[in-house]
């Protein structure tokens, strides 16, 4: 048995994709199996089941999940409370106080994840410098430990004020906890989140706490099952920092996997950027209920502060990923005075688009495209799922009548609204960090992508579209590609200038350990750690603030140097300098252990012969152009170097891609798709 | 592509034109408040200066920009606007709010014809104004700082560097001032620009009859909401505690509400007249306000489009406080927190099932300034807190969530205000009972208790302290905010908005109200009492005096005969 594998398993919300990278052939195998939400460790185990690799020979799994992601969703996580310093017990609930909606009277905050009931309070109080105003009250710690052993909880968070400059005395409720609750699982904050502002630390303690049984049961579940299987390799999680971490890992901080489920396709993004020499991108994938939009900068996923998911907000590093809802179950309806609107409301997998043939009646993005002839009618999009043209056509058929329109009329209506909407949404992520979307190639994945992405290039003046290989799966082939991860973080709030070797060491020398010793302990040996520091700095009297890495000079030269890399970072996201003083917040610590990347085959270029079209379709643009016909191919059939110039429909197993007149596609040698962007002109037609 | 079809395209793209200003615009202000709490209004707006796209900002300036836009075409005229002019107009009178916060706009030409306006209004730091910060006791307009009648901020594309500099030697931050203005300028220039390629794209026609299309879509769905809504007439009125100058003084706002099947009518006739501060509001606040109420009735869910306001007709009597006349002082604007929930009040008693009670009533902000003693540096922080909202016939008010006339903004957290300032916070969170008690209960206020390690200014921004939250149909008021200093001692002060001198160890309590109950508290269920004691919002006290509930506390389990015997007693 001298043949290894690497799997990735990618678990959505109707499939679970898997990735094989055989390690003596170098070759990559894509496949898919429906999710089995109510036994989740079942389709996980249908998906190692499909790969040609006995469980003995998988060297590395990698895994993404949506389960504690579920769990909140469906208010399904674990019976919690929350433990805060004596007069605070309410700063969870109470949380920041501001809302989204702007006109609504009668507004009611989502469900919360347990009552006031839930919260305890203990005397005791640290000070932002870390001095100890107050000391724990062991005693009342103590009886509320009783209590909440008396009440039965699965979990419970402590997050006291100050605990990111001492935790002391969440360490010591943790002890107190451990003897008066030994089975309830405990989540401190400091251990989550570093930093200041008391809310969204503790958000992240709480988050954790309420998913962690289930994240843990889940784990224990899986890995006794693969083990039984016979599976002894290393296990990983793709977690939403970027960057996957170990099982173990991830028992003790589920909270990182909970916004994972895009992280894949942007780790992936991130190394395709380097393979394919575009070191800007941005990355669009289209799924049935929404798309998810990032960004990569100089070969990197661009992080951010201040992840939250429903407004719930986790405190930890992010990748930064905007969630649109257009997706192609994206529902397409009139409102009250007869405007047609798209989404946000989406038919999801089950009915699904009324094409799908399980019952949905309501006309979908996915309808909409098939009916115009962006799809084909009967094309598999994995499982037996095939798409009906008859049925898409009936679901739109009513509101084109309301609207006075032809069927296929209303049906490119739904695909140009559904563009403009992700071409506005794209726009502003890319504005927000100070960039232009012309500076950065488009690379689309997921199953619609390829349907929108020409169009929405187009408008936003992108002269390049990517397609890469796989790209149904492109998420699990993502999760290959992702280092071990693990990020500290320190807040100390003072002026740059103060920045010196002692301060730098007080701080880094216990994360640098911190580091080392973990990554040790996963096996990484001293040449596999790599270790990156940064910091937050702002002007002083700002509450935003940007992320700088710390240069390699001196440390007398250090905060010169930071101060230089500052303001031009400033000038770029914020459009100018200021004279005020730069003060500093945070510290901070990367710590990444490097793993073997697959590296992807090269794809052999044509023997002889020339690319065929398997036909033509027509496909609707407008009244005036009905039925221009579009040449088909199959992905499957291109070779490295093969060129289509539009328009064309490009199909491949779960996805499609659409190019107009005037684009022109070529194979790269890896087998993605490269697309030059025809330039709009004033008709708005390509 | 049909004009329907088409429409919603160019609606999909004017708003990502407005969503990119406001993006571009929270990037490159100086100001904390503009990027932090969302302080701006920006829209795209049709030749009339309509608005047809906006991004969401504060919900008290709901459509305030329309109104400066069409008073400087009044004042101008539309010939004098060229290709690349921006304008800065901060006359209250004209641009609808205070000195400090000027509206930033810029008309878009395609060929030589004007075809829409872009707009941004954000609040700027310092334009002179007689002190620094904030006013609350100007007595006439020429306290309030230098005006700029839309004047050219930028003529066909270039600074007009006269403006800049008179903002330079006038303010007293001149950097941060002309760097926000700066920010305004480039959200509107790529407002301007957007616009423009739609025009390019779609035909400036198209786009001329789209912006039409989006407003009268914009009419008919308020139109169908508000036919839904009970027809009459209710008045109604409330006062503001007072106007910075005369202090023992209430201020009456007095409305009436006429509801008809094709508009609403709100007259603020009866009104307070004769107010010597600051708390005079021009008339196009008065009109954004009501406009945040009528969107809140007839059409939340959608964004806002001028059309939404066609059947709303807002009437002001000139000279009074809902409507200020030259030079009367207008910088504090505290009224149009207010005011909002008087029309509310008003409709209560034609529409009990579909209005709230009355909230806390306000933004409830508290400002701390002075030298840290840690670094020997100047330090300012400020809060607004949060307030109970009113009881309604779909259930309790929330408990303690932002007022509505600021919905996005968020609190400052504790750690952060004592890491920056030497303020010690010693508890923050909900007030038990401070709730009206109702069928369905009004949510309950918060309090925050600060102590101060070193002297300092405690601006305290609270007003509706001197009458309560109301109720409707039977249940009780809200408990009203208050600030407290020095609490349990011989210099104990309860008051209102105030600007206190505290020394070393002085304590202030800011304390906001909690929300008017809604319908007989003895027709609540005694299960709902019982969670509400389990969960600290009502007392037990409370619950057997107000509810009628006789609670267990300990196990906060009902006690069904006693509370029989009690609820009897009571009715």
């Amino acid at each position: 048995m001298n043949r290894t594998s690497r799997i990735a398993i990618d678990v959505g919300g109707t499939f679970t994709d898997v990735v094989e990278w055989s390690s003596d052939t170098g070759e990559l195998t894509f496949d898919k199996v429906p999710t089995t939400p109510d036994e989740p460790t079942t389709g996980v185990l249908a998906a190692f089941e499909v790969t040609s690799a006995a469980l003995d020979q998988v060297t590395m799994f990698t895994h993404g999940t949506t389960l504690g992601l579920n769990a909140l969703l469906t208010r399904t996580g674990a019976r919690m409370a929350v433990i805060g310093t004596l007069g605070f017990r309410d700063v969870y609930l109470l949380g920041r106080t501001d809302r989204r909606p702007m006109y609504s009277l009668t507004y009611k905050p989502p469900t919360a994840l347990f009552e006031r009931y839930d919260t305890f309070e203990v005397p005791e109080r640290s000070l932002f410098d870390g001095s100890v105003y107050r000391p724990l009250d062991m005693e009342a710690a103590g009886a509320v430990a009783a209590t909440v052993a008396e009440r039965g909880y699965d979990s419970v968070a402590v997050a006291f004020l100050h605990s990111y400059a001492n935790p002391d005395h969440e360490l010591q409720m943790r002890d107190i906890l451990a003897k008066a609750a030994p089975d309830v699982v405990v989540s401190l904050s400091h251990e989550l989140s570093r930093e200041y502002r008391e809310y969204e630390r503790t958000s992240t303690a709480v988050l954790d706490a309420y998913v962690k049984p289930i994240v843990r049961r889940y784990l224990t579940a899986l890995q006794d099952r693969l083990a039984d299987g016979g599976f002894a390799g290393q296990f990983l999680m793709t977690r939403s920092g970027g960057g996957a971490m170990t099982a173990t890992a991830a028992r003790e901080q589920p909270v990182s996997l909970i916004l994972s489920g895009p992280a894949g396709g942007v780790i992936g993004a991130a190394a395709f950027a380097r393979l394919i020499g575009q070191p800007n991108l941005i990355t669009i994938d289209m799924g049935g209920t929404s798309l998810d939009a990032s960004l990569i900068v100089d070969n990197k996923p661009v992080l951010h502060q201040g992840a939250e998911f429903e407004s719930l907000p986790i405190n930890t590093p992010s990748l930064y990923i905007h969630t649109i809802g257009a997706g192609g179950g994206s529902i397409a309806w009139l409102d009250g005075a007869g405007a047609l609107q798209v989404g946000p409301q989406s038919a999801g997998a089950a009915p699904g688009p009324a094409s799908y043939g399980r019952g949905g009646t309501r006309a979908t993005f996915t309808d909409a495209a098939l009916a115009v002839g962006y799809m084909e009618a009967g094309t598999p999009l994995g499982g037996r799922l095939t798409l009906d043209a008859d049925l898409a056509i009936g679901a739109i058929e009513p509101l084109a009548a309301e609207l006075g329109l032809v069927p296929l009329e209303l049906a490119r209506g739904i695909v140009r609204i559904s563009t403009t909407k992700i071409m506005g949404a794209v726009r502003a992520i890319t504005v927000e960090v100070g960039r232009d979307p012309k500076d950065f190639a488009l690379l689309s994945f997921g199953g619609g992508g390829g349907l929108v992405a020409l169009d929405v290039a187009r408008e936003l003046g992108i002269g390049l579209v990517v397609v890469p290989p796989g790209q149904g799966a492109f998420s699990a082939f993502g999760m290959l590609m992702a280092d071990v991860q693990h990020d500290f973080s320190r807040t100390a709030v003072i002026p740059l200038a103060e920045l010196d070797e002692t301060m730098l060491s007080a701080s880094y020398g216990p994360m640098t350990d911190q580091a080392t010793a973990v990554l040790t302990s996963e096996g990484f040996d001293a040449t596999e750690q790599v270790l990156i520091r940064s910091v937050d700095v702002r002007y002083s009297g700002q509450e935003h603030t940007v992320t700088v890495p710390i240069p390699d000079v001196p440390s007398n030269d250090i905060p010169a140097a930071i101060e230089k890399e500052f303001t031009d970072l400033h000038e770029r996201q914020y459009g100018h300098g200021m004279d005020d003083p730069i003060e500093l917040t945070t510290m901070r610590l990367r710590a990444t252990g490097l793993v073997e990347k697959p590296t992807l085959p090269r794809m052999a270029s044509r023997a002889g012969g020339a690319l065929v079209s398997a036909g033509w379709r027509p496909v609707y643009l407008s009244a005036d152009e009905p039925a221009v016909p579009y040449a088909l191919y199959s992905r499957e059939e291109l070779f490295a170097g093969d060129e289509i110039a539009g328009p064309a429909v490009i199909a491949e197993h779960t996805a499609t891609t659409v190019i107009h007149i005037g684009d022109h596609m070529s194979v790269g040698e890896h087998g993605e798709m490269v697309i030059t962007v025809a330039a709009l002109n004033p008709a708005g037609k390509a | 592509m049909s004009d329907t079809i088409t429409t919603e395209i160019i609606r999909h793209g004017l708003l990502a034109g407005a969503e990119e200003m406001a993006r571009n615009l929270c990037r490159t202000a100086y100001n904390t408040v503009v990027y932090e709490i969302h302080d701006y209004g920006i829209g795209i707006h049709d030749a009339a200066g309509d608005v047809v796209a906006d991004a969401p900002g504060i919900a008290v300036f709901t459509r305030g920009n329309d109104h400066g836009i069409k008073e400087a075409i009044n004042f101008l005229g539309k010939a004098k606007m060229l290709p690349g002019d921006v304008f800065l107009l901060n006359y209250p009178y004209w641009s609808s709010a205070h000195t400090l916060d000027p509206l930033v706009f810029a008309p878009v030409h395609v060929d030589g014809q004007i075809i829409a306006f872009a707009s941004c209004r954000i609040h700027v730091l310092d334009l002179k104004q007689k002190d620094p910060g904030y006013v609350l006791d100007s007595t006439d307009m020429y306290q309030e700082g230098l005006f700029f009648p839309a004047t050219k901020l930028y003529r066909e594309g270039e600074p007009n560097e006269d403006i800049f500099n008179i903002v330079r030697y006038n303010s007293r931050l001149p950097e941060r001032t002309i760097g926000d203005l700066q920010a305004q300028v480039s959200a509107c220039f790529t407002g301007v620009r957007r616009t423009q390629e739609i025009a390019a794209k779609y035909g400036t026609s198209t786009l001329v009859k789209a912006m039409e299309a989006i407003n009268d879509h914009g009419e008919r769905l308020a139109r169908l909401a508000l036919a839904k809504l009970p027809n009459g007439t209710w008045t109604a009125h409330d006062f503001m505690d007072s106007d910075g100058i005369d202090l023992d003084r209430l201020v009456k706002m007095n409305v009436t509400v006429t509801v008809t099947d094709s508009e609403m009518v709100i007259d603020w006739t009866g009104s307070a007249r004769d107010v010597r501060g600051p708390i005079n509001l021009p008339v196009g606040q008065t009109e954004a306000f009501c406009s945040l109420i009528f969107k809140s009735l007839t059409t939340p869910d959608t964004s806002v489009v001028a059309g939404n306001f066609r059947p709303l007709r807002v009437i002001t009597e000139p000279g009074s406080v809902m409507h200020a006349v030259p030079p009367m002082p207008t910088f504090t604007l505290w009224t149009a927190l207010i005011g909002g929930e008087v029309v509310l009040k008003a409709l209560a008693q034609g529409m009990p099932e579909l209005v709230p009670a009355c909230s806390g009533g306000d933004v409830c902000s508290m400002m701390g300034l002075g030298i840290n003693p840690r670094n020997g540096e100047a330090w300012l922080e400020a809060t607004n807190e949060a307030v109970g909202f009113g009881g309604h016939a779909g259930g309790d008010g929330s408990d303690g969530i932002m007022h509505l006339t600021e919905p996005g903004c968020r609190n400052n957290p504790v750690e952060v205000l004592e890491t920056k300032s030497p303020m010690f916070i010693e508890s923050y969170g909900y007030r038990p009972d401070s709730g009206g008690a109702g069928r369905h209960r009004g949510g309950v206020g918060v309090g925050r208790v600060y102590r101060f390690t070193a002297p300092s200014i405690g601006i305290c921004l609270v007003y509706k302290t001197k009458t309560k939250p109301w109720a409707i149909d039977g249940g009780r008021e809200g408990d009203n905010n208050h600030v407290i200093l020095n609490p349990g001692t011989d210099r104990e002060v309860v008051q209102g908005g105030s600007y206190n001198h505290m020394g070393t160890g002085d304590v202030l309590v800011n304390n906001t109200g909690g929300g008017g109950g809604y319908g007989d508290p003895l027709l609540r269920e005694p299960s709902r009492v019982a969670h509400d004691v389990r969960n600290g919002f009502v007392t037990v006290q409370a619950a057997e005096s107000e509810y009628g509930v006789v609670v267990d506390p300990s196990s906060f389990l009902v006690d069904g005969p006693a509370t029989d015997v009690r609820r009897s007693a009571l009715r």
